[in-house]
Formats: C-alpha cells, sequence, structure tokens
C-alpha cells in the first residue's frame, strides 16, 4: 500500500514497542507532528516505560 | 487514552474515498486527530479484499497501521471498519478489551471548530501531561466516560450538556487548554452550550479542536455566526466501510 516507514524500538527487546524515525528526530514534521498527535489521541498507545524512553531520545535529538 | 483507563469511540459521518485507480479524496480534515490515516489504510484494504469481508478488511488495516505508526492501538481501523460506537480499554501491553456498543438512542449531532495550529508541537504537549500528576483526574474523566456510556445505552438519564462541561473542567485541571480558548469555551457555555476540546490541546495559543454542543442547535448556529466561527457538523455513531457504488 504504502512505503514502510524507519522505525525506532522504544520498548525492550523482548517486548518490542515500535515508532517511526521521525516520531523521534524531527517531532515538530508534518509527520512527526501527525504521529504524536495520534499518541494524544490514543490511536497508538505506549506503555510508561516507552513513552519515557521516547521523551528522553527525542529531547536528546533536539539538544 | 492511556493504559487502565476506557475510551467510547465513534464513527464519524465524514468519508474518506478512494476509486479503482487508488485516487483518494477526503472528507475527514487530515492531522486533525480525526482517523483519516486509518480511513484511508481500511480503504485501501477494502479495494484490494472487497468490501464484504470486514474481518479481513480490518486485519490488512491494522497490519497497514503497524507499518505506518508502529505501535497502534487498532481503535481507529476498527471503528472505521465496522462504523458505529466501540467501547476501547487497553489494560497492559498484549491484552485490550473492545466492545461493540449497541446505542439505545442517537447521539446528536456536535460542531467541530479548528481554534488553529497550537504553538507548542504535541510531543510537548504530551511531556507536559507526563510531568503532571494526573491519575486523579483521570478517574474522574473515567467517570464521564461511562456516564456518555449510558446515555447512548439509555440505561440512566443523563444530562449530556453537563458531561460534555466537566469533562472540559477536567481537561483545564490538566492544563492543555489555552486561556484564549478557555474564553471562547465560557461564550459557549453562557450562550447555553458546552463545548470541549479533543485532541493533544495547547497551552499557549489555540488548542486545536473543539467539539461543541447545544440542545438548541439553532442557538449554537447563530453564536457561531454571530462570532464568526468556521465550524462543520458531525454525526456520531454512522456506517463503516461500505462500497459507495451500491450506495
Amino acid at each position: 500500500m504504502t512505503t514502510d516507514q524507519k522505525m525506532v524500538n522504544v520498548g525492550t527487546p523482548e517486548q518490542p514497542e515500535l515508532v517511526p524515525q521521525e516520531a523521534v528526530t524531527s517531532p515538530d514534521s508534518p509527520k512527526g507532528r501527525g504521529w504524536w498527535g495520534r499518541l494524544a489521541e490514543g490511536a497508538v498507545i505506549l506503555s510508561q516505560a516507552a513513552l519515557g524512553k521516547l521523551i528522553q531520545l527525542s529531547n536528546e535529538k533536539k539538544d | 487514552m492511556v493504559y487502565g483507563y476506557p475510551a467510547l469511540v465513534a464513527a464519524i459521518n465524514k468519508r474518506l474515498y478512494v476509486n479503482e485507480k487508488f485516487e483518494v479524496e477526503s472528507e475527514i480534515p487530515i492531522g486533525c486527530g480525526m482517523g483519516s490515516s486509518a480511513a484511508y489504510a481500511v480503504a485501501v484494504a477494502a479495494m484490494r479484499v472487497g468490501v464484504s469481508n470486514r474481518l479481513v478488511i480490518n486485519e490488512v488495516a491494522y497490519e497497514e497501521e503497524k507499518k505506518q505508526h508502529g505501535n497502534p492501538s487498532g481503535v481507529d481501523n476498527t471503528i472505521c471498519t465496522y462504523g458505529g460506537y466501540l467501547w476501547y480499554r487497553k489494560e497492559v501491553e498484549g491484552f485490550k478489551i473492545v466492545s461493540e456498543i449497541k446505542p439505545e438512542r442517537d447521539f446528536p449531532h456536535l460542531l467541530i471548530h479548528n481554534t488553529g495550529k497550537p504553538d507548542e508541537s504535541t510531543r510537548e504537549m504530551v511531556e507536559v501531561v507526563r510531568k503532571r500528576k494526573v491519575n486523579k483526574i483521570l478517574a474522574k474523566i473515567e467517570v464521564v466516560t461511562r456516564q456518555l456510556l449510558e446515555y447512548l445505552m439509555g440505561t440512566r438519564k443523563i444530562d449530556l450538556m453537563a458531561v460534555i462541561r466537566e469533562n472540559e473542567k477536567y481537561l483545564e485541571e490538566i492544563g492543555v487548554v489555552s486561556e484564549k480558548t478557555k474564553t471562547l469555551i465560557r461564550e459557549i457555555e453562557k450562550a447555553g452550550g458546552a463545548a470541549k476540546i479533543s485532541g493533544a490541546g495547547g497551552r499557549r495559543g489555540n488548542s486545536g479542536i473543539i467539539l461543541m454542543y447545544h440542545s438548541d442547535m439553532n442557538k449554537l448556529k447563530d453564536f457561531v455566526r454571530k462570532n464568526g466561527l468556521d465550524v462543520f457538523r458531525v454525526k456520531l455513531g454512522e456506517e463503516g466501510v461500505r462500497d459507495e457504488r451500491e450506495s
């Protein structure tokens, strides 16, 4: 249907929780923003630990 | 929607069309958290496997959603496929409850207004909420969500206006509504209506999408006209995927 996105695992090797790379590296881009919007709406759900790791990673990329 | 808290999910009467050449036409605003991505995945899946097999359409669309978004809840593609209303609750990773709601009554029309793109990124808004101790507020929102369920099921007399206002109050307590948007919502309430934000919200300027309701929709339309607001009307609990050539 469409091209696969590059994914980043913010979960664990045993329990992977994948997010598109753009959500980490460019959360303010249209695609990144769209993905975070889906998270805020509940269309995407992460565990608390994975969400913490994602926020940490995206802050590191921002800095 | 977070782990352990329920969500009431509804199909809306805005549609996304895909033809045999996979050309897309959409009435659903893109990037507003209204499910356009899932609607697209479902429509394309239906074109490929045929519209009659909804189980397969839903599975194919979910796989596509996973490719695009990594860890989708699956609720968007399910509601786009089957339509109507769903009760959704993810308890822990790998275990979720999805139940079809068979309503005893219709949900009234709502108006949707886009207050504009928030100054903050959605990522910042998620971080703001995560840093706050919101579990007590989320528990209150769960009570409100259950009241909406009871409204639909007709099991108890529910004041819809009060429920929407209460929901908005809790969202303001969480801190995801800007002063500008609060002012607009207070004006709607003064006009006898109710409104709430939908989505991540925004704290500094705009707050994205708001849902507006009034028991007398003509009064709300007057308010909208007087204030020059751009709105569109939505009906909830609508049909899922279908072959438009048959309708």
